[in-house]
């Protein structure tokens, strides 16, 4: 990456998207954009015919009143959060926001590469639908939300446990199979730590995903991924990735085996020169993050959220986006047009 | 009674905040999720709460409490009622 490069007329501050995972998912999030913004609708419909008849169901799930009780499954999740992050992704190049680079936590990072051309849509969409295929094998368990930094959660870890993000300087997520997660998360509320569930039904980021893989992945003929058109900070290296790391594929299918280290990269990211964070994706987490970092603390960098914090009514997404793009659009170093399509 | 400053405190302990970022009455009624502060710090603010000052606010309480004087005025209001 480039050293920082102060200029004291023109403070122009590179432009991150960052794309939230799994656990970021409420039911129908984003879609008051569906049906109003021509370039989501549009990537949203894609996804569901490219997906077959599960994007059927898919779509059905997204779009209920009252969220189906697997919304929380890898089968719903993250092929939603995908399309999603992608979809508000391209929104935001279409409303004429170009970045200057993309992260994702998780699942997100997917759609980062997507955004940055290492893999073209279709590619992505297979790929998931093969990787909940895998997946869905995968034991029972989920991840927990601990209030407490890297070093202090260790002390608590039992067999099984292991530390499967990193958010913040304290924030981790546990992930573990059961029973191995409930014991965890009562030993942690017995000595007064404080945790919660996130959303997920399985393990992810533990090793356990790598037997699973192997007793349930195919060999199958993948397409060659391109090396990436944009900067893409990968939150399992904690660097940007560089040409031969993005196009190899056992790069991509190692990730739900290992840890999310999307704290320590945005601090990285963000130490170096001036950015402002665009989190295009459900929910604000990883703008929360990104807020308690130091650099947003002293002015050298900003987040932004799209979408509300929390689900509200369709117009609420509508409403969250305009006033985004036109504070985006007041900030130093704005293009000059920068409109939604709709 | 829980001050703004005390709350502000274990706010930015809870967080990880490396630098007190938001303090003084102009972040009263800023709402947490523009501060930064998401439901684990919340949950983790109600166990500080009750740990140092035995202030009592339920966890699926602190949850919907948007802003700092909400919290505020949670915590004060009954113990001046008392």
């Amino acid at each position: 990456m480039d050293a920082p490069t102060p200029h004291p007329t023109t403070p122009r501050r590179r432009v991150v998207f960052a794309f939230p995972g799994q656990g970021a998912q409420q039911p129908r999030m984003a879609a008051g954009l569906y049906g109003v913004s021509p370039s989501f609708t549009a990537t949203m419909d894609h996804a569901f015919d490219a997906l077959g008849p599960a994007g059927r169901t898919l779509r059905a799930g997204w779009l209920a009143a009252e969220a189906p009780a697997a919304f929380d499954d890898i089968s719903y999740a993250q092929p939603l959060l995908y399309a999603v992050d992608c979809a508000l992704g391209t929104m935001l190049a279409e409303a004429g926001l170009r970045p200057d680079a993309v992260l994702g936590h998780s699942v997100g990072e997917l759609a980062a590469a997507t955004l940055a051309g290492v893999f073209t849509f279709d590619c992505g969409l297979r790929y998931l639908s093969e990787y909940i295929g895998v997946y869905r094998h995968a034991p029972p368990g989920g991840m927990l939300a601990v209030a407490a930094g890297p070093e202090e959660v260790e002390t608590h870890l039992v067999p099984d446990v292991v530390i499967g993000a990193v958010n913040g300087p304290r924030q981790v997520l546990l992930s573990a199979p059961e029973p191995a997660l409930s014991q965890v998360e009562t030993a942690l509320r017995r000595a007064g730590v404080t945790c919660s569930r996130a959303r997920a039904l399985q393990p992810f980021h533990h090793p356990v995903m790598r037997r699973v893989a192997a007793a349930h992945a195919d060999a199958l003929t993948r397409p060659p991924l391109r090396p990436p058109h944009t900067t893409v900070l990968s939150a399992y290296t904690g660097h940007t990735l560089d040409e031969a790391t993005a196009t190899d594929w056992r790069f991509w299918t190692s990730q739900p085996a290992e840890p999310v280290l999307f704290g320590p990269t945005l601090q990285r990211l963000l130490s170096r020169g001036r950015h402002l964070l665009v989190e295009a994706g459900p929910g604000q987490s990883l703008t929360a993050l990104a807020r308690r970092t130091p650099a947003v603390a002293n002015g050298d960098a900003e987040a932004l959220a799209l979408l509300p914090a929390r689900a509200g009514s369709p117009d609420d997404d509508v409403k969250a986006v305009r006033a985004a793009l036109e504070q985006l659009a007041a900030g130093p170093g704005a293009p000059a047009e920068l409109s939604p399509d709709f | 009674m829980l001050s703004l400053d005390q709350l502000l405190e274990i706010l930015a302990e809870c967080s990880g905040d490396q630098q007190a970022a938001a303090h003084g009455e102009e972040v009263l009624d800023r709402e947490f999720d523009m501060l930064g502060y998401d439901s684990l710090v919340l949950l983790e603010t109600s166990a500080q709460l009750k740990h140092r000052y035995d202030i009592d606010i339920p966890e699926d309480v602190i949850r919907d409490l948007r802003t700092p004087r909400a919290v505020l005025d949670y915590a004060n209001v009954p113990a001046e009622r008392d």
